[in-house]
């Protein structure tokens, strides 16, 4: 995914991504008996937030002003997360601090220009003191994990570019955000 | 490597209660480093507090980097180990990260200093192991996509015992692989930078760490820097004035980097004169490293085969 830096490459990218993380939200959500072992953890809300995902990512999208690279890369770091943490689904509660988290991670890792936490805050919605807590179970979650490989960058890519094209619900055994296993294997 | 939390935010034993801080022995940007005792077993480990107060910015990009990079790369002799990372809280009650590696008891910029103030030269064999081990080292960090950036004495950790080197400090590290935004000009201190850093390149490479690791190889053998400059400028010069003014048929496009203007024009020197002590393989391997143009500068790979490495004893390396 070269073409990322083209300029309608990323609304599209940040559309399809919205529209993934939404059904593995609301697939979590539904699975009651996922729910029953499922830990409440700092990313995870009292209500669901009222913005869309897709609202939320475009939001982020517009401020954060990082390398388009980083969406990609927040992306990784989400599944990574999710592979790591299996009590901790993605769902409707948690899927709007997760996806601020791990695009300001990005973002810190990547670009040696970014914002602070203070700012990301304010893009988020939410207040700098949670920002920070969140930042750091984020990181002791992902257990640190944070580079990404040209290979691995690549197979995420080559995925995200082949289900944009299909543009058909995906099917949740075979979704990202549980094909980490074999990428991990095969690049990481 | 441990990791002492997860998301779900388990609390284990403190930092406070796992270690003893027996002494300070450094200090960065953001906290202390001491020498300490890990209680449970007696062994000695150096502690890097890093201070999360800055609330504005919460954990440093250099922590962030560090410890992701470090997880990757600890497993390699020549690169320092990370054992552990932990999370405590202050007197205030703020949060703060523990870094705990394995303790070293000097750095190369002490030890080139010891042998400055008795006037004695470090011995050839010496400076061979130390430059082995560095290239072994930095090879380790390029084969897996990380750029050191900020090469220097100081960050060269070592065991007087074992002459065995470390690379540390890899805050300013980074994944070269991933297309991102233009790399920040503001790396790497003065005297170890590449000319195409002081020029402004936003896009480089491990030519980068290279360059460093050949201002290294100079100091060893002089016990001097060998271009200590004072300003970006200065330093250019300091350049210049030894390998000669770059223009566009020793360095293709260093005329149209950024930061290029009209500079003196002076002729290159023979690199003897700088190091004179250094015999005709070391000078050979030494301007391989510091070649102009970055796509010619010899890479940390192909300088452990250098026939200036033949006579070194490995084995043990």
């Amino acid at each position: 995914m070269a073409e990322l830096e083209s300029p309608n490459v990323m609304p599209k990218l940040i559309s399809f991504l919205s529209s993934l993380l939404k059904r593995v939200a609301e697939s979590n959500d539904l699975n009651q008996q996922q729910l029953i072992h499922q830990k409440v953890s700092v990313f995870h809300g009292l209500t669901r937030p009222t913005i869309s995902i897709q609202s939320y990512l475009e939001r982020i999208f517009k401020y954060a002003n990082c390398s388009p690279s980083c969406f990609i890369v927040a992306y990784v770091y989400l599944d990574r997360f999710t592979q790591r943490q299996p009590s901790l689904p993605i769902n409707s509660f948690n899927v709007h601090r997760l996806l601020i988290t791990s695009v300001m991670v990005a973002a810190k890792f990547m670009d040696d220009l970014y914002y602070n936490n203070a700012y990301y805050a304010k893009v988020g919605g939410i207040t700098t003191i949670e920002m920070n807590f969140l930042e750091v179970d984020f990181l002791f979650g992902l257990g640190f994990h944070l580079n990404v490989t040209p290979g691995t960058f690549q197979a995420y890519c080559a995925h995200l570019q082949s289900e944009m094209l299909l543009m058909q619900p995906l099917n949740f055994a075979d979704s990202f955000l549980s094909l980490g296993k074999s990428l991990n294997k095969a690049h990481l | 490597m441990e990791m002492e939390k997860t998301g779900a935010g388990v609390a284990v034993l403190s930092a406070k209660e796992a270690f003893e801080k027996l002494e300070k022995v450094g200090e960065g940007t953001y906290g202390k480093v001491y020498r300490a005792r890990e209680k449970a077993t007696g062994k000695i480990v150096a502690l890097k507090k890093t201070r999360l107060h800055e609330d504005q910015e919460g954990v440093p990009p250099t922590t962030l980097r560090e410890v992701s990079i470090l997880r990757m790369l600890s497993r390699d002799p020549h690169v320092v180990r990370l054992m552990d990372v932990k999370q405590g809280q202050n007197k205030e009650g703020k949060t703060v990260l523990y870094l705990v590696f394995e303790y070293m008891d000097t750095d190369l910029k002490k030890f080139i200093r010891s042998f400055r103030q008795t006037g004695q030269s470090i011995p050839p064999q010496t400076i061979k192991s130390l430059m082995y081990q560095l290239c072994k080292g930095i090879a380790f960090c390029h084969g897996h996509g990380i750029l050191h950036r900020d090469l220097k004495p100081h960050n060269l950790l070592m065991d007087r015992k074992t002459m065995m080197l470390k690379i540390a400090d890899l805050g300013l590290a980074r994944a070269f692989t991933v297309p991102i935004k233009k790399y920040t000009h503001e790396i790497l201190t003065l005297w170890y930078r590449a000319p195409e850093v002081l020029l402004g390149a936003t896009h480089y490479s491990m030519a980068v760490d290279i360059w460093s690791v050949g201002c290294i190889f100079a100091e060893l053998v002089t016990k001097q820097a060998l271009f200590a400059g004072d300003s970006e400028l200065q330093q250019l010069l300091h350049i210049f004035r030894l390998l000669g003014t770059p223009n566009e048929e020793v360095w293709p496009g260093v005329s149209k980097l950024k930061d290029w203007h009209e500079y003196p024009q002076w002729n290159p020197k023979s690199l003897s004169t700088a190091v004179p002590g250094l015999d005709e393989l070391g000078l050979d391997l030494l301007s391989q490293m510091l070649e102009y143009e970055p796509s010619k500068r010899i890479s940390a790979k192909k300088a452990m085969e250098h026939a200036y490495f033949n006579d070194l004893d490995k084995g043990h390396l």
